[in-house]
């Protein structure tokens, strides 16, 4: 079964192609990481999954539906900026998921913000951005999702917070559901990713299962990617 | 869901229009008790002040409550928190209805703030007798009511012609805004040039009405033309309004490039 499928996905900014023809199935209870640099295509490829950009060809089904309310009722999403309403206090925003989406469990998001000390009354303007971040990685992984996008959500984080992220996303994300993660931090993901994609250029340059990739190549994931965009390695 | 996202959508449009609705009452208060001391020169000095004032109030809480409009539409739609709106699992056409509900709904509710500090500022005596005069005489009423209703749609189209032009000059990849603001100008001017013409083709075949547009000093206007004026005005603004409305929820539902 395909959970989610692109087909010959293309997205052309100002006579530039930013995607072409991408063909991509995502199959269920995998954690996929959507690894390329900066620019690749990664979130453009994401935006368009989550209908915030209109493709300029292609398409993208979800359980063999067009992407619309059906899918968007079935896939959490962490954009990789703060999306939230500043001027709303923690306790409305909870109460806004719990309004629209039907699989949210606002006692899960309760308990998250619980272990983070975070007092459901404060103002989101009042928090800080790293702050606003967990909060939104609680309010997208207390859904009972069948797809779960996460855009750079290890983007800019000290190490600490970097654990506290993968630890929330492994330990909440519903059994038998999958995980999109996009990230150019590949070391830091690799051990709990099932499946690969390479993005490069707009094109997908290489995808498989990282296990048989790593055997295949005899080295791990973030060699093999270091490997193939000749990025030298920053210590 | 329409009903949640109206509600989100209006408390959002409404949430700063509350502290302009207030500063507006106070104004009209302060006006309303200066007035029961003028005669002098500094009573009359404060209160021709504080009516400028007051006055002005009235055009800005409109003004801003069709700017908070607009801006939500930006905000929520095409910017950061779009992230979060285009995700929910709602229609397109649904979070465009939502945002138009709520605008008409906060002019509406501007419109009553401003009639309401009017009467409380300026109500006296003379404004009633005035009133009666005209609630007295049905063509008169019908003039007054007439032109409420008048200024509400062009409220009502303003809002939709800053809608529209969003969402057309969001379809670019670049200058975003300023393709917004020039199309809305132009479709708003365009509106007032359009109905002008149909006015003087009315005319053509109305010679009440064809005189307006000469030297009007010696034409006594009657009550008819009055109603053909704003009739015709009423039906121009209508049919603009809901064209505009429908033009631009099919393009939007068509889909979005957020920024």
């Amino acid at each position: 079964m395909i959970l989610l499928e692109c087909k010959h996905l293309t997205k052309i900014f100002d006579r530039k192609t930013v995607l072409d023809d991408i063909n991509l199935k995502i199959e269920p209870g995998k954690i996929y990481g959507l690894l390329g640099k900066n620019g690749a295509g990664k979130t453009t490829l994401i935006k368009l999954i989550n209908d915030l950009l209109t493709p300029d060809g292609g398409e993208i089904k979800f359980k063999k539906r067009p992407i619309g309310v059906y899918s968007k009722a079935h896939i959490s999403y962490l954009p990789e900026r703060t999306y939230l309403d500043k001027n709303m206090y923690i306790n409305q925003a909870i109460k806004m998921f719990d309004e629209f989406y039907k699989d949210f469990d606002s006692e899960r998001a309760y308990r998250l913000l619980e272990d983070l000390d975070l007092d459901v009354d404060s103002k989101i303007s009042k928090m800080s951005k790293g702050m606003q971040e967990k909060l939104q990685l609680i309010l997208v992984m207390s859904r009972d999702a069948d797809l779960y996008i996460l855009d750079e959500p290890l983007g800019g984080v000290d190490p600490a917070t970097r654990d506290y992220i993968l630890d929330t996303i492994l330990s909440n994300f519903k059994e038998g559901s999958s995980v999109i993660i996009s990230t150019h931090l590949i070391a830091d993901i690799e051990r709990i990713l099932d499946e690969v994609v390479f993005i490069d250029k707009g094109k997908i340059a290489l995808s498989g299962n990282a296990d048989k990739l790593r055997n295949k190549e005899k080295a791990s994931i973030d060699a093999i990617f270091r490997r193939m965009f000749h990025a030298k390695k920053v210590n | 869901m329409l009903r949640k996202l109206i509600k989100y959508d209006f408390s959002w449009m409404n949430r700063n229009m509350v502290i302009i609705f207030t500063i507006t009452a106070i104004l009209s208060i302060f006006t309303r008790i200066a007035s029961n001391y003028t005669g002098s020169i500094m009573g009359d000095l404060i209160f021709g002040i504080l009516r400028g004032f007051t006055i002005a109030a009235f055009a800005n809480t409109v003004i801003n409550s069709v700017i908070r409009i607009w801006e939500r539409f930006r905000q929520s739609l095409y910017k950061d928190e779009s992230y979060l709106i285009h995700t929910l699992p709602v229609s397109k056409k649904k979070l465009y209805d939502s945002k138009t509900i709520s605008g008409i709904g906060t002019i509406l509710l501007s419109l009553v703030v401003v009639i309401t500090c009017f009467f409380i500022a300026f109500w006296d005596n003379d404004i009633y007798e005035y009133f009666r005069a005209i609630f007295k005489d049905g063509d008169m009423t019908f003039i007054l009511l007439g032109i409420l209703v008048t200024a509400i749609l062009e409220a009502v189209y303003a809002v939709n012609v800053g809608i529209f032009s969003l969402v057309v000059g969001y379809r670019s990849n670049n200058a975003r805004i300023v393709r917004s603001v020039i199309l809305g100008i132009f479709l708003y001017f365009a509106l007032q040039i359009l109905l002008l013409g149909i006015i003087y083709a009315i005319g053509m075949f109305n010679d009440s009405i064809k005189a307006m547009f000469g030297d009007t000093s010696n034409v006594v206007i009657e009550f008819s033309t009055y109603r053909t004026l704003i009739i015709t005005a009423d039906i121009i603004y209508l049919i603009f309004t809901i064209g505009l409305y429908f033009v631009g929820k099919r393009l939007f539902a068509n889909g979005v490039n957020v920024d």
